[in-house]
C-alpha cells in the first residue's frame, strides 16, 4: 500500500532545472543534483573497489591522513641544487609533472630549459642550447621524483639555489628553488638576456642573502605562516600575497642582522617584496613535505601527487608506489587577460597542483574569494568549490582552517576511489601560460583536473589487492 | 484580546494580494482575524468599534496600508504578525527569485541539505535515468519519472520495487503529478479540494484538473502512472495502487481516472476494486466503450465532462458563467482544419470529437488505423490533427508545450493554403510550460491572412504563472477564437466545418 | 540620452494630459500611477484595460520615476522613448442609451442573479447576509453599510456618503469603490433620461471627493461617465442588450486586481436596485 506523507513534499530535482526553480517559486523545499553521465568505468572495477573499501582502503587512507595531518614542515635553510638534491648531477635538468621527453614538451618548457642551459653556460645562445637538449647528452626528469616541486615550467638546474624545507616529523626534505616574480621569466619559458640575468642576481645576490639570514633565524615554520596566510585571504596557489608578507616580516630582522652589505640586503627585500608569488616557492615545497611520508602505504587511494608538464597531467597514488597516471593535460577555461583567449593559452602546466593535493589553492578558496573574483567568479562560488571538493577528500586537514566556514578544516586527502564514484573531479586554481615560449601569463582560473589519470588510478588499484 | 498592527511601508500590494495574504494569516494557528486596510480615520473608527484599534496603528498616515492581527494570545498575534510581514515580503511568482537553489553532488548530500527528502524528480536522458530511479527508491523516495527512453522491462522492476517499499513510481515519460497540493513538472496551480485522479495521460491530468479548479472544486492528489502502466508487461501496476490509495484516503471523495484504454487484464482488476468502492469513481479512458455496471461506476467521456461529473459528484456548486464562451460562428474561406497540438490527450480528444461528429477520422499521426495515420506527421493534408509532442516531432528539440517556434513555423506554413480555413491550438499554462505563450502567438496571428479563423483552447487556472486572464485577452486580441473548455473549443471548430459543408451543399 | 528598449506603447487615453510627471502617487506590480494635478495619469502593463487616464504598454512595465508625454511620444525615466501615432490613442466609446428598456430591464435581473446569486464574496452579500460573528470588523462596516443605506432611503445622500467613504478592506477602501460603482450607474441612468437623479448624483459626488487623487480620479470619471474601456464594454453590453459580452465584461471586471472591480459592480448594482427595481416596483403598485 502506498504511504505519502501529509506535508509539502520536499524534492530532488535531477535535470532540467526548471523543474526546480518551478517548485522554488511555490516555497517548496528542493535541492538540484548536479548529475553528469557516469564515467567509463566497467561496473566490475566499482564491484571491486567496493569490496576493498572496508578492510583494506579506508584504514590505509586513515594511515595516510594521520601522517599528513601530522606533518610539520619548515624552512631549514638554503643550498645550491647539485649540492643537496638527491640524484642531482650536472647533466640533469629537472622539469615540472610526470617524466617526459624533450620531443613531447610544450613551449614554454622547451623555452625555460633553453634558458636554464644558457645560464649553465653549456649553451651561448638559443640555437645550441636547443640542439644540445635534443641531443641526448641531457637528462631529463620529473622534479617529484627527485623531492623538489617547480612552478610552471619547474626547471631546476644544477647552479640553481633551492629552498630547503623540512618535514620535522618524519625527516624528509623537499626543494624548491626561489620564485622569479611576473611577466618574462624563466618559468614561462622567456630566455631573453633579462632573464639570464635576473638568474645569475638571485644565485649571487639573493640566495646569499636568505641564506645567511635562515641559518640565523634558525627553522622557519612555513605550515604557521600557512594556516595564517589562510585567515588573511590567501589560498597558497594562486594568491600568495599574505604568505608573502608574513614571510618578509619574519626573514626581515635576520637579513638585517646578517647584513654584509647594505645595497644587497635592501635589494632583497626589495625583490621579495616586489614578488607577490615569492611565497609560492615555499608553500610547493612544504606541501610536498607533508605529503611525502604517505607514499607507499599499502592499500592506499589517497593522491600523492597532482603535477602537470604542460602536455601530460600525471597523478601518483599512495597504494601504487610510483607509478605515474597520466592523461592529456587540458587547456584550460579560465579567465584571460585583455587580448588574449583560450587560442593562446598552453595547456596545464607545474606542479603548483602539489598545493591542491595538500589542502591549499583550489580547495580552500573559500578563505580567498578576492581571488575567485580575479577568476570571474562570485564569493559564493569561491565557498561552493571548497565545500564540493570534501566530497572527495578522505577528511580534512587539523592545520589548515577556513574561517569562513566556522574554521573548519580544508577538505585534504583526495581519494582516488570518491573521485571516480561521485564523478568529481579535483579543483585547481591556476594561472595559464602563454603556448610561445617566454610571453607570460595570459590567464587564470579554476580548473578542473581530467578524470584519465584517476580512471587509470582506479583500474590500478581494484587490480592490485 | 492581543491585537497586532503592522504598517506596510514602501510596498503596495494590490488588493487581490492583500486578500490572499489576509486569508492566510486567518488560517494560522489562535488568529481570530486578519484585516488589510487603508488607515484612514473612518477605517480607524470601524477599528475602535471592533475592539481591533492597535497601537501601532497610531503611527500611520492617513493613506497607509496597515494588515491588523487579532488573535487569542499574546504569543500568537506576535507569530501572526512575522508571518505578515514574511508574506508582504515574499517576491511574487514572477519576480526573479534571488536566491539560488541548493545544489549537491550525490544523492546523499541532496539528502542530508533537504533534512529529509520525499520525492524524486528525474529527467535525465532515458539511458541513465533507471539506474538513478533505482538508487533514489534505496533511499525511499517517492519518483517522477519524467524521462523516456526507459525500457519496459525497467520500468517493471523500479514499479515492483517502489511497490515493495510502498513508494510511488509515476512514469516513465510521466509528465505531470500533483502530490500534496504541490504542482510538479508539467501542471497548474490548483486549490486542494475532495478530488482525487490517477492518469496515464499529461495534458488529460492538466486539463481535467485545471477545469476542477476554474470549477471551484479542488484536488486531493494528481498520481501519473506513465502511459505504458496499462499495457500487459506492466499489468496496471501503478494504476491499481494508486487507485487504491485514492480509496482508503480520507481527503478523497471522488476519484477520477483516465488514460487509453489498459489491457483486459487490468481493467479487470480495476473494476474488481471499484466494485468494493463507496465512492464515485469517474473513469474516462477517451473512447466509446462498455464498462460493467457497478454502483460507483461512471463512464464520461469528453475530459471537460469528467472534470463537471467529478465536481458535481462531490458537492461543488458549479459555476458554468464563468467558463462558458460562446462566439457566433465565423465563416470559413476553405474546407479544412488544420489541428496543432503540443498535448498528446488533447489531440486524442479533438480527434474523437471530430469523429463524433463527422464519422470519420481525420488524417493524424497517432492513430492505428493505417488509413488516417499520415506517415509523416508534417505532410499535413484536407483535415489533418498533428500532436507535435509525438516522438518524431521532439527527437533534438524541446517539447511544443515550452518552444512555440515548430508550431508557428507549421502556422505559417498552413495559412498559405487557401483551402485551409480554420487552425485549432492548444495553448498550456501551467509550471514547466512556456512562460508567455502569447509573447510568442500573437506576432504569429498577426501575420495570417484575416480570413483564416484560428481557435485556441487555453488550458490553465487564474493561479498560473503567465496570468491566464492576460493570455487570454492577449490572443482575443489578435483574433483568436479562445476557448476555457477543450470540448467546447473542440465542437466549435466541428460546427464552423460543419456550417460551411451545408452552405456549401 | 534615449537608448534602443523594449518596450512598445500600446494605448494611450484621450485625456492623458501633456505635461512632466514626476510625483508617484502609487505604485504596484502592474500600474504606476503619477499624480497630475487633481487626477492620477496610470502606467499600465498589458493585462489592464485602456482607459481615458491610461497608458497601457504591451508586457511589462519599468520601474518608472518619471513620466514625460507629448503629442508624439511618452519618454519613462528620460530614457526609455514610447513614440505613438493617432492608432494608439484609446477614445471612449460613445455610450448611448439602451435601445429597448424592457429588454435592458430584463437583462439587468440577470445581472443581478449573476451578481448576488453566484457571486457571493461581494458588498452585496455582505448587505444580505451577515457575516460570521468571528469576523467583527465585516460586522462593524456592515453596521456602516446599513446606516448609510437608511440615510439614502430618506434621500439623506450626504450622510449616506459619509457613512460609508474610507471604510473597508483593500488598497482603495471597499466603500469609496462602492460609491465609485453607485456613481457610474446614476450617470449611465441619466444618460437613459432619468434626469431626476441628477441632484442625487450632485450631492453623492461633492460629498465623496477627497483628498485622494486616486480616488477622486475615479470618483471623476464616474460622474461624466468617461469609463475604462471593461466599463464601457459593460454599459455598451447592457445598453444594446448583448447578454454575451455582458458576461464577458463582467467577468473581465471582476478579474482584475488593481481597480477593486467587484467592490464598483457592487455599488453599480445596488444603485440599479435603489433607482430602477424598486421603483419600477413601486410604479407598477
Amino acid at each position: 500500500m502506498l504511504k505519502l506523507n501529509k506535508d509539502k513534499p520536499k524534492v530532488i530535482n535531477i535535470g532540467l532545472e526548471k523543474f526546480a526553480v518551478d517548485l522554488k517559486t511555490q516555497g517548496i523545499d528542493v535541492v538540484n543534483l548536479l548529475w553528469k553521465p557516469p564515467l567509463p568505468v566497467e561496473n566490475s572495477y566499482h564491484h571491486k573497489i567496493n569490496s576493498l573499501s572496508e578492510n583494506i582502503i579506508a584504514p590505509a587512507n586513515k594511515k595516510a591522513l594521520e601522517i599528513i595531518n601530522s606533518g610539520k614542515a619548515v624552512l631549514t635553510g638554503m643550498d645550491v641544487a647539485l649540492k643537496v638534491i638527491p640524484g642531482m648531477h650536472k647533466d640533469l635538468i629537472l622539469h615540472s609533472g610526470p617524466p617526459i621527453s624533450w620531443d613531447r614538451m610544450c613551449g614554454p618548457m622547451r623555452g625555460a630549459i633553453i634558458g636554464a642551459l644558457i645560464y649553465e653556460d653549456r649553451a651561448k645562445n638559443a640555437e645550441e642550447a636547443e640542439k644540445l637538449a635534443a641531443s641526448g647528452k641531457i637528462e631529463f626528469a620529473p622534479c617529484h621524483e627527485h623531492n623538489c616541486t617547480g612552478p610552471m615550467a619547474g626547471i631546476i638546474s644544477p647552479s640553481m639555489p633551492v629552498f630547503i624545507i623540512k618535514n620535522e616529523s618524519y625527516g624528509n626534505f623537499t626543494y624548491a628553488t626561489q620564485n622569479e616574480g611576473l611577466g618574462k621569466v624563466l618559468r614561462y619559458g622567456a630566455y631573453s638576456e633579462e632573464v639570464i640575468s635576473r638568474l645569475k642576481w638571485m644565485e649571487k645576490v639573493l640566495y646569499p642573502v636568505l641564506k645567511r639570514a635562515i641559518e640565523y633565524a634558525g627553522t622557519i615554520n612555513i605550515q604557521g605562516l600557512i594556516a595564517q596566510a589562510l585567515n588573511m585571504g590567501d589560498e597558497l596557489h594562486n594568491r600568495n600575497r599574505a604568505g608573502t608578507s608574513l614571510f618578509i616580516r619574519q626573514i626581515a630582522p635576520a637579513i638585517i642582522k646578517t647584513m654584509t652589505d647594505p645595497e644587497e640586503s635592501a635589494a632583497a627585500l626589495d625583490f621579495i617584496n616586489g614578488n607577490d608569488h615569492f611565497f609560492l616557492n615555499l608553500s610547493m615545497p612544504a606541501s610536498k613535505a607533508i605529503l611525502d611520508p604517505a607514499r607507499n602505504i599499502s592499500g592506499s587511494s589517497i593522491v600523492v601527487a597532482m603535477a602537470r608538464n604542460g602536455t601530460d597531467f600525471g597523478i601518483q597514488v599512495s597504494g601504487t608506489g610510483n607509478k605515474w597516471f597520466t592523461g592529456t593535460a587540458p587547456v584550460p577555461d579560465a579567465l584571460y587577460f585583455p587580448g588574449f583567449t583560450k587560442e593562446d593559452a598552453n595547456p596545464d602546466i607545474g606542479d603548483s597542483s602539489i598545493t591542491e593535493t595538500g589542502g591549499l589553492g583550489g580547495f580552500a578558496l573559500a578563505a580567498a574569494p578576492a581571488i575567485v573574483q580575479f577568476v570571474g567568479g562570485t564569493t559564493k562560488e569561491a565557498i561552493n568549490y571548497t565545500l564540493s571538493m570534501y566530497n572527495i577528500c578522505f577528511g580534512e586537514s587539523s592545520l589548515y582552517q577556513i574561517p569562513a566556514l566556522d574554521f573548519r578544516g580544508t577538505p585534504l586527502g583526495i581519494d582516488v576511489v570518491k573521485v571516480i564514484q561521485n564523478n568529481i573531479a579535483p579543483v585547481i586554481d591556476t594561472g595559464v601560460a602563454h603556448k610561445n615560449p617566454g610571453v607570460g601569463q595570459v590567464g587564470a582560473g579554476v580548473v578542473k583536473a581530467p578524470f584519465e589519470p584517476f580512471i587509470k588510478a582506479y583500474k590500478t588499484l581494484a587490480d592490485m589487492y | 484580546m492581543p491585537i497586532k498592527a503592522k504598517i506596510i511601508a514602501g510596498k503596495y500590494l494590490d488588493s487581490v494580494k492583500l486578500m490572499l495574504i489576509s486569508r492566510e494569516l486567518r488560517s494560522l494557528k489562535g488568529v481570530l482575524e486578519a484585516v488589510a486596510i487603508v488607515a484612514t480615520s473612518e477605517n480607524r473608527e470601524i477599528l475602535k468599534a471592533s475592539n481591533m484599534l492597535a497601537e501601532e496603528i497610531n503611527s500611520a498616515s492617513e493613506n497607509d496600508i496597515v494588515i491588523v492581527i487579532k488573535a487569542d494570545n499574546a504569543k500568537n498575534a506576535a507569530e501572526a504578525i512575522n508571518k505578515a510581514e514574511e508574506l508582504i515580503n515574499k517576491p511574487s511568482a514572477n519576480e526573479y527569485n534571488q536566491t539560488p537553489i541548493p545544489q549537491a553532488f550525490t544523492l546523499e548530500k541532496a539528502i542530508a541539505t533537504l533534512g529529509g527528502a520525499d520525492l524524486c524528480l528525474i529527467s535525465i536522458a532515458g539511458k541513465y535515468a533507471a539506474a538513478e530511479a533505482e538508487k533514489a527508491l534505496e533511499k525511499g523516495l517517492h519518483i517522477l519519472l519524467f524521462s523516456d527512453n526507459v525500457s519496459i522491462e525497467d520500468e517493471l522492476s523500479l514499479k515492483q520495487k517502489a511497490l515493495k517499499k510502498g513508494l510511488l513510481m509515476m512514469g516513465p515519460d510521466c509528465g505531470t503529478a500533483i502530490l500534496n497540493g504541490v504542482p510538479l513538472a508539467f501542471a497548474n496551480n490548483v486549490p486542494r479540494g475532495k478530488i482525487g485522479i490517477v492518469s496515464a495521460s499529461g495534458t488529460g491530468l492538466q486539463e481535467i484538473s485545471s477545469t476542477i479548479a476554474n470549477l471551484g472544486g479542488g484536488i486531493s492528489q494528481a498520481f501519473g502512472t506513465g502511459g505504458r502502466d496499462g499495457k500487459k508487461e506492466i499489468g496496471g501496476l501503478m494504476l491499481t495502487a494508486c487507485l487504491e490509495y485514492l480509496l482508503e484516503d480520507e481527503n478523497t471523495e471522488v476519484i477520477i481516472v483516465i488514460g487509453k484504454p489498459p489491457c483486459e487484464e487490468v481493467q479487470k482488476k480495476l473494476w474488481e476494486l471499484i466494485s468494493h468502492s463507496s465512492k464515485p469513481v469517474i473513469a474516462n479512458f477517451l473512447i466509446p466503450m462498455q464498462v460493467p455496471e457497478l454502483p460507483n461506476l461512471y463512464y464520461v467521456r469528453s475530459l471537460s465532462e469528467t472534470a463537471f461529473f467529478a465536481c458535481k459528484k462531490a458537492g461543488i456548486e458549479v459555476k458554468t458563467a464563468k467558463l462558458a464562451e460562446d462566439f457566433p460562428l465565423p465563416k470559413l474561406r476553405g474546407p479544412y482544419l488544420r489541428g496543432l497540438y503540443s498535448g498528446g490527450t488533447l489531440c486524442q480528444e479533438a480527434i474523437q470529437v471530430y469523429l463524433d461528429n463527422f464519422g470519420c477520422e481525420p488524417f493524424n499521426n497517432v492513430t492505428d488505423q493505417a488509413y488516417f495515420r499520415l506517415t509523416d506527421g508534417w505532410q499535413t493534408k484536407e483535415n489533418s490533427i498533428i500532436d507535435l509532442g509525438a516522438d518524431e516531432f521532439t527527437i533534438g528539440r524541446p517539447h511544443p508545450m515550452i518552444d512555440y517556434s515548430l508550431r508557428l513555423q507549421k502556422l505559417a506554413q498552413e495559412a498559405n493554403d487557401p483551402k485551409v480555413g480554420i487552425i485549432l491550438l492548444d495553448v498550456v499554462l501551467g509550471f514547466g510550460a512556456h512562460p508567455d505563450p502569447a509573447e510568442e502567438l500573437v506576432p504569429a496571428l498577426q501575420k495570417l491572412p484575416a480570413d483564416l479563423v484560428v481557435v485556441c483552447h487555453l488550458l490553465g487556472t487564474d493561479g498560473d504563472p503567465q496570468n491566464r486572464q492576460k493570455q487570454k485577452k492577449e490572443l482575443e486580441q489578435a483574433g483568436a477564437y479562445v476557448f476555457t473548455s477543450h470540448h467546447s473549443a473542440c465542437e466549435f471548430v466541428c460546427q464552423c466545418l460543419r456550417s460551411y459543408r451545408s452552405a456549401k451543399c | 540620452m534615449q537608448r534602443k528598449n523594449n518596450y512598445t506603447l500600446f494605448r494611450i487615453g484621450e485625456l492623458v494630459p501633456s505635461g512632466t510627471y514626476t510625483k508617484v502617487h502609487s505604485c504596484f506590480e502592474r500600474v504606476i500611477n503619477f499624480a497630475a494635478e487633481d487626477i492620477v495619469i496610470s502606467l499600465c502593463e498589458s493585462s489592464i484595460c485602456a482607459g481615458p487616464y491610461r497608458l497601457i504598454l504591451k508586457g511589462r512595465i519599468p520601474l518608472a520615476k518619471e513620466l514625460k508625454v507629448t503629442e508624439k511620444e511618452v519618454v519613462i525615466n528620460q530614457e526609455i522613448s514610447l513614440p505613438y501615432s493617432q492608432d494608439n490613442i484609446w477614445k471612449i466609446p460613445s455610450i448611448h442609451p439602451y435601445k429597448n428598456a424592457q429588454k435592458s430591464y430584463f437583462l439587468c435581473e440577470k445581472l443581478l442573479n449573476i451578481f448576488i446569486g453566484e457571486e457571493k464574496n461581494n458588498l452585496l452579500s455582505l448587505l444580505f447576509q451577515p457575516p460570521s460573528s468571528q469576523d467583527e470588523f465585516l460586522l462593524q462596516f456592515r453596521n456602516c453599510l446599513i446606516k448609510g443605506i437608511n440615510n439614502l432611503f430618506q434621500q439623506q445622500y450626504t450622510l449616506f456618503v459619509r457613512q460609508i467613504k474610507r471604510r473597508g478592506l483593500g488598497s482603495t477602501p471597499a466603500g469609496d469603490d462602492f460609491l465609485t460603482g453607485y456613481i457610474i450607474c446614476l450617470s449611465w441612468l441619466i444618460a437613459n433620461g432619468r434626469k431626476d437623479l441628477i441632484k442625487q448624483r450632485e450631492e453623492i459626488y461633492e460629498t465623496a471627493l477627497d483628498n485622494d487623487l486616486l480616488v477622486n480620479t475615479f470618483l471623476h470619471q464616474a460622474y461624466y461617465l468617461r469609463p475604462d474601456d471593461d466599463w464601457a464594454n459593460f454599459l455598451l453590453a447592457l445598453s444594446e442588450n448583448d447578454e454575451i459580452n455582458l458576461t464577458k465584461y463582467i467577468n473581465l471586471i471582476m478579474n482584475s486586481g488593481e481597480s477593486s472591480g467587484k467592490d464598483m459592480l457592487s455599488g453599480f448594482v445596488f444603485c440599479l436596485l435603489f433607482n430602477w427595481f424598486w421603483i419600477a416596483e413601486i410604479a407598477k403598485c
